[in-house]
Parts: structure tokens; sequence; C-alpha cells
């Protein structure tokens, strides 16, 4: 304790002193830029991929669509979930002048979240996957999230802020809790399932092999699991990448600033605004789809909405500098600050853009979606962080920053790297989205063959691979001004204590708020008591009410959009022709799913002319009913499989699997020859069609014992003897590889429709 | 942009103070409020307009409209025609059809019959050899229900009659390129097909 504390004590009477855990950031700080590096080395890699197919090898662990979504989740969940982590326990301390609620829940929560992290990094490379865009992580990596996040960081967060010795809960503050109490919500409803591979030990004893332990279904199938998963993966950008995000300008920017912010009352504005209209926008991620037209206009309307409500974000960002914008040019951190908020304010722009309708039809399953999320997260999300770090580094390490010079050069370099990869990528998409549609009067297709509209990106693509090079090329400057500056740092950190008097039990109140009207009366003076705004500062008060009203903010929208789609069924119109896939389709299907293959195969085949002209009808609502989890991807890389079925011969499949660059030149899709001598696993096949079963598929004696698996292998024999009689290879050395379940499956696709309805067993005897 | 500090309009701060951050009494820009709040009203009309009237159709009809309109300018001509052999006949005997019976071969065929028709997967189209069929009937009977085992797969799904005629027309015309293909000679010799129906024939 310094001489100076000593002196002061007897002024401090009544007052209570408390140290902040600077470790913890310390610790998260460091994940993040590790993490960091980390992500965006993947992302390069699968980008590079795209520019030269070649690179992945032929090796599975390496193919492009089991690392993609290594690359999103390590991204938002590795690199911006450890910034958001640093940047909450270092400001929550001290808006609340407590040291956080309990350190033991700080190293749960640390160590939990980097063991989560760390089983991503090894069962997605596995194909271990969920198959749901940002939520693919299986079933028991759900749980220990649900656990870390909620329990040991939600709890730790809330004990904070209850036993916190400053009376009003900052704006940071109130971004905070939105983040804790909606991410909670959007996982945990995200993430019903069965976990198929653990009923099936628990049923029969048999033990079908770690992956399958790991599989699990979704309660939710088609249409519904659709609409739930955006409504989870619109709002994970919206929880997860901005709230926090918003939180964290509002404390790092003024201080490293040195201003104030610019408004109090647009920060109340913009909060509600924000928390309570994002959570309706998820279905334009699905315009066009099978998802009934009413909920795409709510998701489209409600986007053009939110508008406003991100930019009061950016303005209260951008004008918190006024008066500092000549420190901009000196100072690193305030450089990366500006240019975030800048990011954000563009790319929440874009978003409104994009959400309307007749943009989406150009702009989806094109790599214009990849350019906004590209400009949202290395933008926005990277550039915060980096901005954050490098005004955090000097405060935990106690050491002045390594370089500045160095710190301004990342700057530079990933601006620059940043700005080469989104216009490439914008190019990208808007001239793929154009050769799509492109047809002329007498009807016919300008592109009708897929391979044109991919081999003219390439160029653009490698732009792509140098931009994200050398934004990685800042990343890792960062981490070495990192670890420089924390290798100057004392043997021993000064832990300053601070003094604050505790939260008196008897506050009387704000002042209330006084009309400033003369004339007017009644009605006119509570209206202008309203807008003065007293009544939010008493919620600022309370931290638990304050908390029930985001979550009822939040759960509006939820329901009126989920409700209907479970509970009317018109919404959902059947077809008496579809049928629930047979036993080896839906093995196959769970391997298409497991390499990742809706990372660049949309099924959903769009109701416009050009669309239906290349893929065939239109898909329907009642196509997709046993879809468990739906696969109607997000991004057509390569061609929509939504009516594959039948295209292309068996022995078209089987060669294009094995080199799809001999059936299709120029295709840029990975080799797949583990897919021709890996097995079936035929003892798990039961257990998926029991899962399947229990949900409600009519499986009908197939849940018998063994008769799945038998139905299977004898599906299994007929494609393989048709396969070789199309001139394949000798039936015996094929008929019980994953090839042949992946062709039952995506022969299967998208026929049902033109089938007849098949006939009861009681129309039949009649 | 223009320094709000230096205007009439004095900025007052609040007397919060968290952590050292204090915070402006500033009202929030009216542009603001006049963009937030015409996003809302213009959020509700445009539903109702859109999803509660009947004056803008849906999209599956606006689908419809397109193609029903498409179908009868790309097809008048042919669509009188009741016999498939000689809607393929006029195919071939015109440069447009012939142009239009290209297109659906690119996006249906050339995955397994290449680029020009020589053969990949698919046996060679443009030699006098051919595999399932013996005559042109017999490919339009291949091309609608599929051959072979499924090595060649049925399209009566995915296109229309018409469509249909385009392609087998357009087939039957590469016939005697003999261009250079991967897989050599496969099938039989069969008889020349029936001549094309040209315009001036027609007339």
């Amino acid at each position: 304790m310094s001489e100076h504390a000593v002196q002061t004590e007897a002024s401090r009477e009544g007052l209570e002193s408390f140290v902040y855990d600077d470790s913890i950031v310390r610790m998260f700080s460091w994940a993040t830029i590790i993490w960091g590096v980390v992500a965006l080395l993947v992302g390069v890699i699968i980008a590079l991929q795209l520019a030269f197919p070649a690179a992945g090898l032929g090796i599975e662990f390496l193919s492009f669509g089991r690392l993609r979504p290594l690359h999103t989740n390590a991204a938002i969940f590795a690199f911006a979930g450890n910034a958001v982590f640093a940047g909450i326990y270092y400001s929550t301390q001290r808006l609340c002048k407590a040291r956080m609620f309990s350190d033991l829940l700080s190293r749960l929560h640390f160590w939990g979240w980097q063991l989560i992290i760390l089983s991503a990094a090894i069962t997605l490379p596995l194909g271990i996957t969920q198959g749901k865009e940002y939520a693919e992580l299986e079933w028991p990596i759900d749980l220990a999230i649900a656990v870390v996040w909620l329990v040991f960081f939600g709890g730790n967060f809330l004990g904070t802020l209850i036993k916190r010795r400053e009376r009003h809960l900052y704006v940071a503050l109130w971004f905070y809790i939105a983040t804790i109490v909606t991410v909670t919500v959007l996982h945990v409803f995200n993430n019903i399932w069965v976990p198929a591979g653990l009923v099936h030990l628990i049923k029969t004893g048999e033990f079908a092999g770690p992956t399958f332990l790991m599989k699990s279904y979704p309660v939710y199938a088609g249409v519904q699991d659709a609409l739930m998963q955006w409504w989870y993966g619109h709002n994970a950008v919206a929880f997860f990448l901005t709230t926090p995000f918003l939180g964290m300008m509002y404390y790092f920017m003024p201080k490293a600033a040195e201003r104030p912010v610019f408004s109090y009352k647009l920060s109340i504005i913009h909060f509600w605004s924000l928390v309570f209209l994002y959570i309706w926008a998820g279905p334009h991620h699905l315009h066009y789809t099978a998802l009934p037209e009413w909920a795409t206009t709510v998701g489209m309307v409600f986007s053009v909405m939110l508008w406003m409500p991100s930019w009061g974000g950016m303005i209260n960002g951008l004008l918190t500098l006024r008066g500092a914008w000549d420190r901009v040019a000196r100072d690193p951190v305030l450089k990366f600050f500006v240019v975030g908020v800048t990011f954000y304010g563009m790319s929440t722009f874009e978003g409104p853009l994009l959400s309307i309708k007749v943009v989406n039809s150009l702009s989806h399953y094109t790599d214009w979606t990849i350019a906004h999320v590209h400009s949202g997260v290395l933008g926005w999300n990277g550039f915060m962080t980096f901005g954050m770090l490098y005004w955090l580094m000097p405060r935990l390490f106690q050491n002045k920053l390594w370089s500045t010079k160095l710190a301004t050069m990342h700057f530079w370099i990933g601006t620059i790297g940043m700005v080469l990869y989104i216009l490439s990528i914008y190019t990208a998409g808007i001239t793929q989205g154009l050769m799509w549609r492109a047809w002329d009067e007498t009807g016919r297709l300008a592109y009708p063959d897929f391979i044109e509209t991919v081999t003219v990106l390439i160029p653009m693509y490698w732009i792509r691979v140098i931009g994200g090079l050398m934004y990685l090329t800042g990343a890792i400057l960062a981490l070495y001004n990192f670890y420089m500056t924390w290798r100057g740092r004392p043997d021993k950190y000064e832990e300053t204590v601070h003094y604050a008097a505790p939260l008196a039990a008897n506050y009387d109140g704000d002042p209330p708020a006084k009309s400033r009207l003369t004339a007017n009366a009644g009605f006119g003076h509570k209206g202008d008591k309203f807008l003065q705004g007293n009544w939010h500062r008493n919620w600022e008060r309370k931290p638990v009410r304050f908390t029930i009203y985001v979550l009822v903010a939040v759960s509006v929208g939820s329901l009126v959009e989920i409700l209907p789609m479970f509970m009317i069924s018109s919404n959902v119109p059947t077809i008496s022709s579809v049928q629930p896939y047979t036993p080896l389709e839906l093995a196959g299907r769970d391997i298409y799913i497991a390499e990742g293959c809706y990372n660049c195969h949309s099924q959903m085949i769009r109701p416009f002319y050009w669309e239906t002209k290349r893929y065939g009808d239109y898909s329907k609502p009642g196509e997709f009913i046993y879809d468990r989890p739906f696969q109607w991807g997000s991004r057509r890389i390569g061609p929509d499989l939504a009516r594959e079925g039948g295209r292309k011969s068996h022995l078209w499949h089987y060669e294009h699997f094995k080199n799809p660059a001999d059936t299709s030149p120029g295709s840029i899709m990975p080799r797949y020859p583990w897919l021709l001598s890996k097995d079936i696993n035929f003892p798990a096949i039961q257990g998926r069609v029991d899962a399947n079963a229990m949900l409600g598929v009519p499986y009908g004696d197939l849940v018998l014992e063994g008769a799945a698996v038998e139905a299977a292998q004898f599906q299994a024999q007929t494609i393989a003897m048709e396969l070789e009689e199309q001139g394949g290879p000798a039936m015996d050395e094929t008929w019980d590889k994953q090839v042949i379940a992946v062709i039952a499956y995506l022969q299967r696709l998208g026929i049902d429709l033109y089938k007849d309805a098949p006939v009861s067993e009681e129309e039949a005897s009649e | 942009m223009a320094d709000p500090t230096n205007k009439t309009h004095k900025e007052e701060l609040l007397e919060h103070n968290y952590d050292g951050i204090q915070e402006y009494d500033n009202p929030t820009p009216g542009w603001w409020h006049l963009i937030f709040w015409g996003t809302i009203i213009w959020g509700v009309l445009y539903f109702v307009v859109v999803q509660m009237t009947a004056l803008v159709p849906g999209q599956h009809d606006r689908l419809e409209s397109t193609r029903t309109a498409a179908v009868e300018k790309q097809f008048a001509a042919l669509m009188t025609i009741e016999d498939d052999l000689e809607k393929v006949r006029i195919v071939m005997g015109d440069e447009n059809w012939l142009a239009q019976g290209a297109s659906v071969f690119a996006g249906t065929c050339t995955l397994c019959h290449g680029q020009d028709g020589e053969g990949l997967i698919g046996v060679n189209l443009t030699d006098n050899y051919y595999k399932n069929l013996t005559d042109l009937a017999g490919m339009i009977d291949v091309v609608t229900n599929g051959a072979a085992n499924g090595a060649m797969p049925a399209n009566k799904n995915l296109l229309t009659d018409n469509e249909i005629a385009l392609v087998v027309g357009y087939v039957a015309s590469l016939r005697g390129q003999n261009l250079e293909g991967p897989r050599g000679v496969e099938g039989e010799e069969i008889p020349p097909f029936p001549e094309p129906i040209t315009a001036d024939q027609d007339g």
C-alpha cells in the first residue's frame, strides 16, 4: 500500500477498500490475441482453398466443409468471445467499483471457455457437427457452453452488479446485461435435441463409435428448424457481436478519448430500440425460401427499422470524439476505434439494405453476404478489439506499450487488407448474382453451366487471399507487440487499492423531474417529465428489474414469430407423396452434414423463373418435414442441390467425389477420396432411425431391432450393383463405403414431389 | 463535421460519473428521430399493403405469371405442334432453336457428355454410333425416361416437353462432327436421322 493511502486513512471512514482483479483480464486478453491469430489463419487457409482447391491436399481434416465452421466459430466465439470477456471483466469492475463477485467463477469461466474452444477445434475437423451455422458444436459442448455462459459468467456478472458500490448502472452495463440474457435464450432454444448416440447406447447397450455418441438430431425439422436457426444466427450477430461491443465502445472510447459521451438520451433510446427490434429480424436470412412469406416480410420491415437504432450507437461513438480528433492522428488506439465504429455504421446500413427483398434476391447465396459479415467482423469487432487491446496493454502489464509505431503499422496494414478483402468479394458477389439471373427474351439462361459463374470469380478470390493475409499479418504484429510489452512487465504487478462507500439501503431515489412547461397542465406535464428520462434513471438503480425488462423486450418478437410457425399448420402444408428418408439415405444425409456440404451447397430453390430454369421447380415447405436439421444453406459456392435426385448417374457422383475436376473441369470442390475408402457405420444406422422415430418420423417396422440396418445394407448393395452396371468399380469394393450412402441421399433429394402418394394399407386392402 | 460546441446551443454535462466517464445531456439529433419514426411508419404500411391486401401479388403468383409469359414467348411457334418428332425436326432446321437447344444442353448434359458432346462419363454424341437408341424417337425416350440402369438419368421432371425437343434437336445436330473424345466408339451405327424441317419447306 502506498504512503498516500496511509496518509488519507482518516478521511476514509465508512469506506470499503477493494482491489480490481486484472489478472483475469490479462488471461482473457492473451486468449483473444492468440485465438484471433488462429481464427484468421484458418480463414486464410480456406480462402486459399477456394482460389486454389489443391491446397486442401485431399486430407479430410483440412477440407473446406470442415474447416469453414472452425473458422467462423473461432472468429466469433474464440476471438470476439474472449475480447468481450476481457472488456467486460475490465470495465464492469470499474463501473461497479467492485471486484468481480467471485475469483473462482472468473477462473472457471476462463478455463471452461478455453476448453470449449479446444473441443471445437478438435471436433469440427473430425466432422462432429450439428450442421447449423454458428451452432455447429454438438450436444455435450452445448451443455458446457450453457453452464459456462450462464452459471459461471452470468452468475459472476450479476453477483458483481448486486454488490456494486456505484448507484446507477452505466450504459455499457445495460448492453452487457442484454448480451448475457439474450445469448442464453438463443443458445438454449436453438439447441434442443435428441442425443441419438447416447439414447442408442442406453437403450441397446451397443456402442457404435465415438462420433455417433456425439450425434444429435434437433427436435425441430425443416421450416421450423430454419426459423429457429436464423432467429439464433441473426441474433448471435446482434447479441454476441454487437451489444457487447457497443458496451465496450461506451467504456473504452470515452476513456481513450478522455471526452464525455455525446448524449445520454440517445443512449437510452438506441439501447431499447435496438434490443427490442433486433430479435425480429432473423427471417430476412430466409427471403424467398419455403418459410411463409408473411414471416420474411416481418423480418424485412424490422430490419429496416433497425437502421437508426444501430446508427444511434455509431453517432454516440463518433461524436464522443469531438475535441479529440487531433489525437486520432497520433494515437493508434483512437485510429482503431474510429475505423471500427465507421465500419459498424457501414455494415448496419448495409444490413437493412440487404434485408430488402429485391436486393436480397440478388445478394443471397453470393459472396455479397460474405463481404457484409467480414466488414462487420474484421472492421467492427476486429478493430474495436485491437483498439481495446492496445489501450489495455500498458495498463495490464504496467509498462509502456512496446511500440506505438508497430501498432500504427498494424492499423494501416489491417485497414488496407480489409478493404482489399471486402471490395474483391463484393465484386465477386455481385458478378455471380448477376450471372445467375441473366436470361434473354427467348427464355434461356445466359450462363446455364454453373461452373462458368465460378471460374470467373477466381481472380477476386486471389485478391481476397492477399487481403486476408495482410489482416493476419497485422494481428501477428499485435501479438508480437503484446508479447514484448508483457516481457517488460514489473516483477510484481502493483495492485492499487480503491475506496468507496457501500450502497446505502435507504436511498431516497433520484430527484424527481420537474415539468418545464408553464402554461400546460396534467398530461402535458406528465409527458414532459417522461421525456426527461427520469423513469430510466430509476431503472438504472435496479439491476434485477432491468434484466427482466430486457428479457421481456427480446421475448416479444421471438414469440410473435415462433409460436405461429409451430401452432398454425397452414404455415407448413404437408405433401402426401413426401416420405421419410430410407435408413441408408438418412446415414448418407448425416455424412453430408458431417462433411459440411451445406457450407457450399444450398437446398432451396427460390421462386424465380431463372432459378427454376436452372434447378427445377421451387422448393415447397412440405418437402422438408423430415429434415433434421434443415440444410437450406446460405451460400452457393457450388450449385443448389434441392432437386439433385436423379439428375446424374451414380457413376457421375462416384467419379465426382473421387476428383471433381475430372467430371467438371474448373470445379473448385475439394476431392473426397476418404468417402470412397471409409466404411459406412451400419450399427449406428439403427440408432439414427430410432432417434428420428422418437421425434415422430413414421418409420414403422424399421425400428425393430436390426431392421434398419438390414434395409440399409440391401439398398447399399442395390446402388453398388447399379454403379457397377453403369461402368463403375465392382460392387464388392464399393457397397459398404460411405460414398454409397451419400449417393443414396443425393439421388433422393427433391424427387418425392413427383411421386404418387403412397397407398395406405387400409386403402390397399379395399 | 460541424462542432456543436460552437453553436449557440450550450452543452450541459449531466452529473453522471462512472470511473471518470461523463455524459452530455444532448438531445437525440432530429434527423435521427425523423428517419427512425419514418421507417416504423413505412414498416407498418408496407406490411399491411403487401401481406394484408391483394394489391401486390405474392412471390409464387409472380413466378407463375413470369413463367407463363416466358413460355408463351419462347415456345409460341412450337406449342401448337402435337407430334414430338416433328418438333424435333423443326428445331434441327432452325438456327435460333438450335442455339436454345445448346443452352439446355449446357445446363443439363455437359457434365457427363462434355462441353461439345465429345463424351466424358457419358457417351460421345458427335459420332454415328448410339448405345440405347436406334432412331430419333428413341432419343426422345432416352432423354425423357433415362436409360442403361440410370447411367443416363431421366429428365422428365426437370425439362418440359418443349425443352426436351430443343435438346434432342440440338444433340441430333451434333451427329457427324466426329469430335475426338476420351471414350472411343460405343454402341451401334444407326440409320441417319430424318431431315430437318426448314422454314422454306414449311412455306
